[in-house]
């Protein structure tokens, strides 16, 4: 069994993340002004994802996934 | 669109505003760059963070997220802040990217849903998610049905025994059962699996399966499945998991276990309580 953490092993949890947050957690309809609930809209995500993440690969490091990853850590713009 | 700077609320999660009292509150910087904020609302409070109007609106974010930068950097965000705080006590996750135009209108609504959002997170007290991925090489399990599959040995001794001629068209018939028993074999295993985990597993939810494009490795995924199980059964639920994977092993079945994660799938509120 080979075991995970949601903060260990980014480039390994990030689809998981996707496909748990944008869909999921309260969705509350009625009051909400902005939300994301569009599952075609993830399908496309996740493709966009899978090729980001596959080219960094193809750079044959994962340092740049897990720089690309941690590079925004929470300050945005 | 009106140019007006107009504030909006960036939601990450509501609690029980009894819980927060000795919490740690981090200064944290929201994603909109300001800071992380718990407003309370009588029984309960929101970690929320001021965004900018213009920035968050529909238009924008729908465009941002198909942005993979912008979606990766910004989703981590959304789940460290849910995280940081769901160690602390139990915290129902919104979706990335739920936002409120007006306090008032977050108000109303935690007014309105007070009692359910309060037994939701009693529910999810002492509770953890984890995701289990089976994956199953479908070379291997061939492998097993075509050797050890019983079916299969004992129509194997049968045609041992036949003229050879017979021998030569019950061949098809022995593929058949192989491609039977292997079809078979596939369908039960998740059953079997999540048969032993149950007494351990408070909710469980699958998950579509992903491709092998996604998951990058040579097994195929043959369950997806999302669980919520009591923190102090983690090591037996770990151990459970360990255990089945060597019974299932000559199958070749394989174990990816992910989490603890805030519990983003078990948090809806029932639909009558949500309109």
């Amino acid at each position: 069994m080979r075991q995970f953490s949601p903060f260990e092993n980014k480039e390994v949890t990030l689809l998981d993340l996707l496909d748990g947050i944008i869909d999921t957690g309260v969705v509350i309809r009625g009051e909400i002004l902005i939300s994301i609930a569009d599952i075609d809209l993830i399908i496309v995500d996740l493709k966009l994802l899978i090729s980001s993440i596959e080219s960094a690969f193809e750079n044959s490091s994962r340092k740049i996934i897990e720089e690309a990853v941690d590079g925004g850590t929470l300050i945005t713009g | 669109m009106a140019q007006t700077a107009t504030t909006f609320l960036y939601v990450y999660g509501i609690c029980a505003a009894a819980d927060i009292g000795n919490a740690e509150r981090p200064e944290l910087q929201g994603i909109g760059g300001e800071p992380v904020k718990i407003s309370r609302y009588n029984g309960l409070a929101a970690i929320l963070t001021e965004v900018d109007g213009d920035a968050f609106c529909q238009e924008q974010i729908d465009r941002q997220v198909k942005d993979a930068d912008w979606l990766k950097k910004h989703a981590f965000h959304h789940h460290e802040t849910v995280a940081l705080f769901q160690q602390q006590f139990p915290l129902l996750p919104m979706s990335f990217c739920t936002i409120f135009e007006q306090d008032d209108k977050l108000q109303t609504l935690l007014r309105n849903q007070h009692d359910d959002i309060l037994r939701k997170l009693d529910h999810l007290r002492g509770k953890q998610e984890w995701n289990i991925k089976m994956f199953c090489s479908p070379e291997r399990l061939r492998e097993f049905v075509q050797h050890k599959n019983p079916s299969v040995l004992s129509l194997e001794r049968e045609m041992e025994s036949m003229p050879k001629g017979k021998q030569f068209l019950m061949k098809k018939r022995l593929a058949m059962l192989v491609e039977n028993e292997l079809e078979r074999e596939k369908n039960e295993l998740w059953h079997q699996v999540i048969t032993e985990l149950e007494p351990l597993i408070s909710e469980q939810l699958l998950r579509q399966n992903w491709g092998r494009d996604m998951t990058e490795i040579t097994e195929e995924m043959v369950a997806n499945c999302d669980v919520l199980i009591q923190i102090e059964e983690a090591d037996e639920f770990f151990k459970s998991i360990e255990t089945i994977e060597e019974e299932l092993k000559e199958k070749g079945c394989i174990f990816h276990v992910t989490g603890p994660w805030p519990p983003y799938h078990f948090s809806k509120l029932a639909k009558e309580h949500t309109e």
